[in-house]
């Protein structure tokens, strides 16, 4: 497939495109255009995406408002988006079966704990949210920057092994932290990791397909936090082959997702 | 599409990326994938304070390949660090370099006229575009770089995706302000710009190697807004700076 042509054409490429991380609503730190469902659904059709798998935004504040929030989307565009419950450690109240309840749009979790008091990913109070995942088997995507983190999201891998994590961002961040993922790649196989960053050097997407592999890569845009045509453009002409573009954009993540 | 890119580095990174494409013959190949005829380049030893040397060895760095165009680092002549501003004219006219770029922060002075004036004073007789990264300029600082020299034309590169807020104001007050579209990733970024300010003030650039131009040329073709203004952002606003440049 000519990606190039159908992006200097303006068109969406020729690839079933399934995104694992999307943010939904307003981030309120900063100004952002179309963030709740129809904006996303709108930044869907002119892509040619397929599928928008969302997390609400605001995960420092009130987690009923943003989950609620997704729970209405998901209402309005079942067919184009899917949730994951934003977890919050602080509050015992908070129970997932109760979200997988109000809405079938919920496919997972996710845990963003640097915007919750900087709790260590491993913090004992997450963990009743990993066993959760564990016990009916749910991805769980997991906010992660830095080696430090992916070395914690790592170890609960390890201790909830059916759980499916996402480890978000750091095959694109910086060197510890791509080598802590390499690393940790090597003796868990219940954590893929996805393509979300704002700013990335070509090269870098081929470099990290090379050292874990694209089986274990998924298409991750980060959008509506920020804009994801060039993420998608990104993916869509790297030197990698079609046929790990195709994984990488829809295959790994059904699989991941079980959808 | 044709695309000009208005800023981009040559030279060895202190701390490359895995895989980084930073050689020049790897950017000419990029440039050949993403459809860039001709990039502006600044060395990065300029950039890292070797002003004057670094803006040498670009001179020497793109005879490589006549797509590379030169952008010279520019700071204040205090100290005689750098050149006066007649000196700097017939440097620039005889080596063909149309573009500046300073660096406030990078290089430790004020943006301010009691320290910069000489230089924005013969930009703007000279009408020589001024490029500089948005982390030189944040927020406030960025209006009173641009106020403060009203004929200078200013590009912002490098910017990022939660700037707007700070951004839209400075354009309503500063028209000689354009923004550099490499890394100017707000949700539907390009579409709001040009509903709110035209699209006649962005233009093409990659931050290669540190940017990427698969990401940069996908921003503007996949963005939901005419032929023409994707045009007038890859290639035309460019072309119409350089050609207001009197040297």
């Amino acid at each position: 497939m000519d990606c190039t042509k159908s992006i200097f054409a303006g068109k969406p490429v020729d690839f079933e495109v399934i995104d694992v991380h999307v943010h939904y609503g307003d981030a309120g730190t900063y100004q952002l255009c179309g963030s709740e469902a129809e904006g996303i659904v709108h930044t869907m059709g002119r892509l040619g995406m397929d599928l928008c798998c969302c997390c609400g935004n605001s995960a420092a504040s009130d987690w009923y408002y943003i989950n609620e929030n997704v729970a209405k989307g998901m209402d309005r565009y079942p067919d184009k988006l899917k949730g994951y419950v934003v977890v919050n450690p602080f509050y015992e109240d908070l129970d997932p079966a109760f979200w997988f309840e109000r809405s079938p749009g919920f496919i997972g979790l996710k845990v963003l704990a640097c915007v919750q008091g900087d709790l260590p990913l491993d913090h004992p109070r997450y963990h009743r949210f990993y066993e959760y995942a564990d016990r009916h088997n749910l991805p769980v995507l997991v906010h992660t920057w830095i080696a430090r983190e992916v070395n914690e999201m790592f170890r609960m891998a390890q201790k909830y092994p059916n759980a499916r994590f996402i480890c978000a961002h750091s095959a694109l961040t910086n060197r510890p932290a791509k080598e802590a993922l390499i690393e940790g790649m090597k003796i868990c196989d219940n954590v893929v990791a996805d393509t979300a960053i704002s700013e990335i050097y070509d090269g870098a997407l081929e470099w990290i397909a090379d050292k874990i592999g694209t089986d274990r890569l998924v298409y991750g845009s980060d959008f509506i936090t920020f804009e994801c045509s060039h993420i998608l453009g990104r993916v869509a002409m790297s030197k990698l082959t079609d046929d790990d573009k195709e994984k990488i954009f829809s295959r790994n993540a059904k699989q991941w997702l079980k959808l | 599409m044709r695309f000009i890119d208005a800023s981009c580095r040559l030279g060895m990174p202190a701390a490359p990326g895995e895989g980084m494409p930073w050689k020049t013959e790897e950017i000419l190949e990029l440039m050949d994938r993403c459809h860039i005829e001709q990039a502006f380049a600044y060395h990065i030893v300029a950039r890292d304070g070797e002003v004057e040397d670094g803006n040498g060895l670009l001179m020497e760095e793109i005879k490589k390949d006549s797509r590379l165009q030169p952008q010279w680092c520019a700071m204040p002549a205090t100290f005689r660090e750098f050149l006066h501003a007649d000196a700097l004219g017939d440097a620039m006219k005889k080596n063909g370099v149309k573009t500046l770029r300073i660096a406030p922060k990078g290089f430790a002075h004020s943006a301010m006229p009691y320290a910069m004036k000489e230089l924005m004073d013969f930009a703007a007789q000279s009408r020589v575009p001024v490029f500089f990264d948005y982390g030189e300029a944040v927020g406030d600082a960025l209006y009173d770089l641009c106020s403060a020299y009203p004929d200078v034309k200013f590009v912002v590169t490098n910017t990022a995706y939660a700037l707007n807020r700070f951004l839209g104001p400075v354009l309503d007050a500063c028209p000689n302000l354009y923004v550099g579209t490499g890394n100017y990733v707000p949700h539907q970024g390009l579409e709001t710009f040009c509903r709110y300010y035209s699209a006649d003030r962005l233009i093409f650039n990659t931050n290669l190697p540190f940017g990427s131009a698969t990401a940069a040329v996908s921003l503007v073709c996949l963005a939901n807004i005419s032929k023409e203004e994707k045009e007038k952002i890859a290639c035309g606003n460019m072309e119409r700076l350089l050609s207001e440049v009197r040297l």
